[in-house]
């Protein structure tokens, strides 16, 4: 389609005509044009998320952009095989949405995974979660997210295997606490904070345990701001909350994500996790920590800030997004808490992407005029 | 049912061979008309116990078919469907029996789906549409080759799913580094398989009928 | 019989153990007839409702008749008769007390006669409970019954809302129909499995 208007020349040219067939111009609509296109916005995405890549670099090495670059490579390979030869539309690779999907996947996997479950995930997702539906716009689940869980089904001991930082403590806490507490506990020093601090929370389980034990949850804070800025072991894309928000905040600025669902997610998580802090009191500072804990630990920022926005697979309408956003932090929190998964984000954000056409029915404005629908379009 | 083999074995053996072509290409329960998939989806996760259940359900319709044709003079048109139920269940109830006594691991294996086969949409339709209104003989030939034809895809992606899931077919180990993926074989995989397996099938026939 | 086992139970028997997403019964109406919500709602009810009473009912001749007398060999065919009366007699009944339920619903009773789900359910009660380890009592097989209704109602809402939205997708011809249906249950099933852990720490 070109841009160009197309001027129509009569066969017969006879004066005045010509002269009207120039200020004639004909071209197909549509006729004002923004400079979005999807290949910008994904773009945008990959660009949001180079702070977060450069820290994963600077504190795992080399094998977390090795991993990247391999998922990047698989996604985009097989997303132009699909199109080249099953489905006949090779030139749709060019909207780069499959440099997206790569990129998002690899931030959820952590930096020591074997390159060859990265690039099998990576067929997953866009091979069976987007390209049957039709490709970009047609799938209902997020493929990052959908092959993340495809991971955690398949290979759930490699996807917990995580490595040190080259500076800084796997869980984020300081060698003297990590000394008082390995002498009590086996397998702190090598698991993430939240697993740790699920770890030491469940091992001693009531206050009276913890002061008897010399350990506090106020001395959790001192993993706090390692979480903040990435110097913690994790996924690739996870620790550093830091990057993570200047990427989403570029993207919020360029008007690719909104702010409810991402505010909606954390506001829930945050919630959930101070009322139900394990720490017996509502007021105590350390019930103020716990919950900035469980949104800096594991995928959360990641899943609400790139994953959840998704502007594919999360609902359309304003009430819809606050919803999903609450669903998802509900559902994330409960498979924290209960479930038998430390990291309960990917679970959450697939499920939630379930429901999605459905809220999308549901919270439809009321057009003008018109009587509120009642249940008969549940039951007609 | 005796003078035909006898006579018409010509006859015969052309009624076998369109069955045939009918039950397991054009018409094929499974692939084409995706009827009774529920066995056929949790069955399907190794090659034996796909064999099994398709050798089964391909004895219970044969069975069930003969039985429903013997009676079809006398079975009252109101409550046809409630007496076929019955011979249906009659029939599975002894095929569980009998598989019971001579697979007793693979019957424990297989559950409660060989019961599953009394419910089963192609036995009831093949029951219903074609035993009730045609001679015995013709009704054993239907009823074995719709189960040919529910049994071959369902060894076919038994047999790709135990090899895609764990390197393995029937339990002997083909590829020994194969660290296998799990989902293939689980829940998922079930549906996954069967349907890329029909995609598969629509693809071939609309490729043979663009080309012919 | 705890309530808390039985929260348990009715938990693994909704989600974790879905009766279509994990056990498989219930295919053929998932495939056809989730395609608009209320057709879908409608034979979610239904089936809610047959599952639970065959449920006591089915138990009770197990446990009461067919077991002391050592006739276990006949609980095939009378679990398929009582079912098949038993829709019979719920359709009469939603006929008679409300025909504007019957007119929404009732269209879906006869489909429920050769449900896997419903003769499955039946056959699961008849093993032991997963939660407890010991044969299902009574109240538990209602739960069980109630429950798998339940997940199987959800899982027909939520296939129809995927369905609305695949109208609008551009799925390739050889996917469009039940291919594309069945690799979205698979996709439906996968999400499923977070609750498969679930069941451990209550």
């Amino acid at each position: 389609m070109s841009r160009e208007p197309v001027t129509t020349t009569p066969s017969a040219p006879s004066q005045p005509t010509a002269q009207a067939a120039e200020l004639l111009h004909m071209s197909v609509g549509p006729h004002l044009r923004h400079s979005d296109t999807v290949a910008g916005t994904m773009l945008s995405v990959a660009a949001a998320l180079v702070p977060a890549l450069v820290a994963s670099v600077a504190f795992f090495g080399i094998k977390s952009a090795v991993l990247v670059a391999a998922s990047v490579a698989s996604c985009v390979l097989t997303e132009w095989l699909i199109l080249w030869l099953l489905i006949k539309r090779p030139r749709a690779i060019a909207d780069c949405s499959a440099v997206a999907t790569g990129l998002l996947l690899a931030f959820t996997l952590p930096p020591g995974l074997p390159v060859w479950m990265a690039v099998l995930a990576s067929v997953f997702a866009v091979g069976v979660v987007k390209m049957p539906f039709g490709g970009l716009g047609g799938n209902f689940l997020n493929p990052a997210m959908a092959g993340r869980v495809f991971l955690m089904v398949c290979y759930p001991a490699a996807l917990h295997a995580f490595v040190s930082p080259a500076s800084g403590s796997m869980c984020g806490l300081p060698p003297e606490t990590l000394d008082l507490l390995a002498g009590k506990i086996d397998g702190v020093a090598g698991a993430t904070p939240l697993a740790a601090f699920n770890m030491i929370t469940t091992a001693l389980s009531s206050p009276e345990m913890l002061d008897e034990q010399n350990f506090h949850i106020m001395d959790f804070q001192d993993a706090l701001v390692p979480m903040f800025l990435g110097r913690t072991g994790g996924c690739i894309g996870e620790t550093s909350a830091l990057a993570l928000i200047v990427g989403a905040a570029f993207l919020w600025y360029r008007r690719v994500i909104g702010f409810k669902i991402p505010a909606t997610y954390l506001t829930t998580m945050l919630v959930l996790s101070w009322l139900f802090n394990g720490t017996g009191s509502l007021v105590t500072t350390e019930a103020f920590i716990v919950p900035v804990y469980h949104i800096l630990g594991g995928g959360v920022l990641l899943g609400a800030l790139f994953m959840a926005t998704d502007p594919v697979t999360s609902p359309v309408t304003p009430f819809g997004k606050i919803l999903f956003g609450t669903g998802c932090g509900v559902l994330t929190f409960l498979f924290r808490k209960v479930g038998g998964h430390v990291e309960g984000v990917a679970y959450a954000i697939v499920l939630m992407n379930l429901t999605v056409p459905l809220i999308n029915r549901f919270t439809c404005p009321r057009a003008y005029g018109t009587r509120r629908r009642r249940a008969k379009g549940v039951l007609a | 049912m005796f003078r035909v083999l006898r006579s018409n074995s010509n006859e015969a053996a052309e009624i076998v061979r369109d069955a045939l072509v009918r039950g397991v290409f054009s018409e094929n329960p499974l692939l084409v008309c995706a009827t009774g998939l529920c066995p056929a989806l949790a069955i399907s996760t190794t090659l034996p116990r796909g064999f099994t259940l398709g050798a089964a359900m391909t004895v219970a319709l044969a069975c069930s078919n003969a039985l429903i044709s013997m009676l079809r003079a006398w079975i009252p048109a109101s409550v046809r469907i409630p007496c076929h139920l019955v011979v249906i269940a009659a029939v599975v109830t002894v095929v569980d029996i009998l598989l019971r006594s001579s697979l007793p691991g693979m019957s424990d294996s297989l559950g409660i789906y060989i019961p599953l086969i009394a419910v089963n949409c192609v036995v009831l339709e093949r029951g219903n549409v074609f035993a009730s209104r045609n001679t015995v003989f013709h009704s054993v030939v239907d009823g074995c080759v719709v189960g040919i034809g529910f049994c071959l895809p369902l060894c076919l992606i038994a047999g790709v799913r135990e090899i895609v899931g764990s390197g393995s077919l029937a339990g002997i180990a083909l590829l020994p580094a194969y660290p296998g993926i799990e989902i293939v074989v689980i829940a998922p995989g079930g549906f996954l398989a069967l349907g890329f397996a029909i995609g598969i099938v629509n693809f071939v026939k609309a490729h043979r009928r663009h080309r012919a | 019989m705890n309530i808390t086992e039985l929260f348990e139970l009715s938990l693994a028997a909704a989600l974790a153990n879905n009766i279509v997403l994990s056990r498989f019964l219930g295919i053929c109406p998932t495939l056809g007839v989730a395609k608009k919500l209320p057709g879908a709602t409608g034979m979610g009810l239904a089936v809610t409702l047959i599952m639970s009473v065959a449920a006591i009912i089915t138990w009770s001749l197990n446990v009461l008749v067919l077991v002391p007398a050592g006739l276990t060999y006949f609980r095939l065919l009378v679990f398929v008769l009582v079912i098949a009366a038993l829709v019979q007699a719920a359709e009469i009944a939603v006929l008679y007390f409300s025909p504007r339920l019957y007119r929404s619903l009732g269209v879906y009773l006869p489909m429920i006669t050769t449900n896997c789900a419903i003769l499955g359910l039946t056959l699961v009660n008849a093993d032991a409970n997963p939660v407890t380890g010991a044969p299902f009592t009574s109240v538990e097989a209602f739960v069980n019954g109630l429950a798998s209704g339940a997940g199987f109602l959800l899982v027909l809402v939520l296939m129809a809302g995927i369905r609305e939205k695949l109208e609008t997708a551009d799925v390739p011809k050889a996917l469009a129909g039940t291919p594309i249906t069945l690799i979205s249950a698979g996709l439906m099933a996968m999400a499923f499995l977070a609750f498969a852990g679930m069941g451990a720490s209550w």
